[in-house]
């Protein structure tokens, strides 16, 4: 059944639909209204929704509830995401699965609140300090909207970890015709018994008040929780297997569209609302003859080098067209093994369009026979 | 004969000696906390201390419940969040005057203002004692710390007008010193039906008493004794430069998770969604 | 009371030593002891030092009088109290 919706409607929607059951936000444009949502979509399923002093609190929150056996979610923008950093990484640091919706604006500091961009590209990786795992999800449509918030509960659920999905106030606000689909739920693996279990071990998950006392600490600790904070080795394990798994489970995680790769020789690598454009920008450049291709990213971290690997290895030329000054087309051009890479970035607030990425190809290939 | 349980079934004694230096005041926190767990019988594992970062905070690590070892400042945070998502467990937070009273001061407020059934206990020493000495929002003004060498220009926070005034419904101050007074008003503030507030002062030789050359851990006791007065003897002038202690507020106030369960209640009944 | 890790993670051994007087028992862990001489300036009967390795020693049990100030002064959980009714 067809419904018109909101993206931010959507988020929440999904949120409900993958058992959230906590939500702990603070009101910032764009994102206002996943949480006006969620206000009146927990009460009503017997879930938690609580409006905290700031940022820092609600991710605080977050992880709280995750520890009692919740599907906790928060959701911001830039400036709450920047704030939320340090507990995003005690989220990654105790493995506590949970799930931060930041909905993109026109940086830095305040800049325009009700535009769009794609400038935490990189700060959702790496803003809070330490080598950590990240997982990192983004969608081009209100339909993606939907089904990666389930995805980024999935992916929370089935790695123990914090999973961020990028949103912007374009695709938060707009509305577009949606059949919402069915899909699998993932809760967290419970331990089969308790004997010998230690909670940071495996990715079994044990709440507090469940059968054993546990120890949660952002100090690098052991796999009984035990606190090891003078302990080299004991941190770089710890961490090096969470890491280990995400690499193990690549192709899990790595979602895409790919349309016309098999013989172009210009890539388009895009994602999130510039890929809208990107698709329009093959299309007309497949008209014109040039054998244009795209590759959409929907999971930016962990980045899928050996994809970008492959393609540019068939591919002439990439083309990076994103609302940033070449965030993504950094992590492009250290996989492109020496395939050229442009940048069409933007951060004005307003959207790339079609015609404009076709100009750019058109400008990239002519530089391209220059140099051949 | 003093005979009373062996507090040490409530440690996690495999990891003792705790981590505090000779003399810190915040041993006998724990050892009063643990007597509290006694004579309240709370079940354990239905318990979850929550610290954030500081000495104080390092308390989960050496109790035999569940513990949760924050960020710096956010412990009422993360435990509004165990509180709220699992009403039935005891959430007791464990902080220092810094963690609570500096960084942490905009959700000590809200917590109180909340009046969500938590128990928070201010380990107040004066100083900052993990970072190495430095001054507090509570290091009393005139006195000397790594970052005030000179005598500490601040006028420092009252926690207990703070509370009172944020909202909390329950609120005390006792003393290290007045050790056989501690168990009994957490076990109050833990049954209260609200936000629960005990700041204790607790003695730090290390860096309050030395840079302060007030002695060591003994010394610092006579010190919190001829720094306090219970408050029921004493007005607010002749308060000057001392603290009053005891019980400020013990009132029953609709408790937060309650008015969320009605909430839920009128949600199911209207169904808005 | 579910079983706690039972390997000594970062702890020491609490070198536990029993002193009896009649059915009193006062037992200390004094590897847990850090020498801040709370007790010893707390004790009544001033039976309290610190051993060569500045650890806390019971020098008299018998004229201890078992009142206890000692566990209610010690941060560090060192002593406890109890009576041992099978002993006469």
């Amino acid at each position: 059944m067809q419904q018109l919706m909101m993206g931010n409607e959507a988020c929440a929607l999904g949120a409900a639909a993958a058992g959230c059951n906590f939500f702990a936000g603070y009101p910032i444009s764009p994102s206002s209204e996943i949480m006006e949502w969620m206000s009146r979509l927990l009460p009503v399923r017997g879930g938690v929704f609580v409006q905290m002093e700031d940022e820092i609190a609600s991710i605080g929150a977050v992880i709280g509830a995750s520890w009692t056996g919740a599907k906790a979610m928060t959701a911001t923008s830039g400036p709450g995401f920047t704030l939320m950093q340090e507990n995003i990484g005690y989220a990654s640091m105790t493995e506590t699965p949970c799930v931060i919706i930041d909905a993109q604006r026109v940086g830095p500091s305040t800049g325009m609140p009700t535009m769009p961009a794609q400038g935490d590209v990189i700060q959702a990786r790496y803003g809070s300090h330490g080598d950590r795992a990240a997982i990192v999800l983004t969608a081009s449509t209100v339909l993606d909207t939907y089904t990666m918030t389930v995805e980024a509960f999935n992916l929370s659920e089935r790695y123990r970890q914090p999973v961020v999905l990028l949103l912007d106030a374009m695709l938060c606000h707009m509305r577009e015709n949606v059949t919402v689909p069915d899909l699998e739920v993932i809760d967290r693996a419970r331990p089969a018994s308790l004997d010998g279990f230690e909670p940071f071990a495996g990715e079994e998950f044990l709440a507090f008040g469940d059968g054993a006392r546990l120890i949660v600490t952002g100090l690098t600790h052991d796999e009984a929780g035990y606190q090891r904070a003078s302990n080299g080795d004991t941190g770089e394990r710890m961490m090096r297997r969470v890491l280990h798994r995400l690499e193990r489970d690549a192709e899990v995680i790595t979602h895409t569209r790919q349309e016309s790769l098999e013989d172009a020789t210009l890539v388009l690598i895009a994602y999130g609302i510039t890929a809208r454009a990107a698709r329009s920008a093959v299309h007309k450049l497949r008209a014109e003859g040039v054998s244009a291709g795209l590759l959409e990213l929907l999971t930016l971290w962990p980045f899928p080098e050996r994809l970008i690997a492959s393609v540019a290895q068939r591919a002439q030329t990439l083309l990076v067209p994103e609302l940033n000054l070449g965030q993504v087309e950094l992590l492009v051009r250290a996989a492109a093994g020496g395939t050229p890479v442009v940048a069409l970035g933007r951060m004005d607030g307003s959207l790339l369009k079609p015609e404009e990425i076709v100009a750019k190809a058109h400008e990239a290939l002519t530089n391209a026979e220059a140099t051949i | 004969m003093k005979s009373g349980p062996d507090l040490r079934q409530y440690l996690r004694q495999e990891s003792m000696p705790n981590v505090w230096c000779p003399g810190c005041g915040h041993g006998s926190v724990m050892a009063a906390l643990t007597r509290a767990f006694d004579n309240l019988q709370l079940d354990l594992d239905q318990t979850v201390v929550v610290g954030g970062i500081g000495c104080a905070s390092r308390m989960p690590f050496f109790l035999n419940t569940n513990g949760m070892h924050t960020t710096h400042g956010r412990a009422l945070a993360f435990a509004t969040g165990v509180k709220l998502a699992s009403p039935d467990l005891n959430v007791i937070t464990v902080m220092g005057d810094g963690d609570a009273l500096s960084i942490g001061g905009n959700h000590l407020i809200h917590a109180c203002r909340r009046n969500i059934d938590l128990t928070a206990l201010i380990l107040n020493n004066g100083i900052y004692g993990m970072t190495g000495g430095q001054l507090a929002p509570t290091t009393p003004q005139g006195f000397r710390s790594t970052t005030s060498s000179l005598g500490s220009i601040e006028v420092p926070f009252d926690a207990v007008d703070l509370a009172l005034a944020a909202g909390a419904t329950y609120v005390a101050r006792t003393t290290t010193f007045d050790f056989e007074e501690i168990p009994a008003l957490i076990e109050t503030a833990i049954k209260h039906p609200g936000f629960a507030l005990v700041e204790i002062l607790s003695q730090c030789p290390t860096y309050f008493g030395r840079l302060n050359r007030l002695g060591d851990g003994r010394a610092l006791l006579d010190y919190e004794r001829d720094s306090t007065a219970p408050q029921e003897e004493i007005t607010r002038e002749q308060l000057v430069g001392r603290f009053s202690v005891g019980v400020f507020r013990e009132e029953i106030r609709p408790e937060y998770t309650r008015r969320y369960a009605a909430l839920l209640e009128r949600a199911r009944r209207d169904g808005n969604a | 009371m579910s079983a706690a890790p039972p390997r000594l993670r970062t702890g020491r051994d609490p070198e536990m030593r029993e002193y009896r007087l009649g059915s009193a028992v006062l037992t200390t862990y004094r590897g847990w002891c850090k020498g801040c001489d709370l007790c010893i300036n707390s004790c009544p009967a001033s039976i309290l030092a610190l051993a060569d390795d500045d650890r806390i020693e019971v020098t008299d049990v018998s004229r201890c009088i078992f009142c206890g100030i000692c566990v209610v002064r010690c941060p560090d959980f060192v002593f406890s109290m109890r009576r041992d009714r099978s002993a006469r």
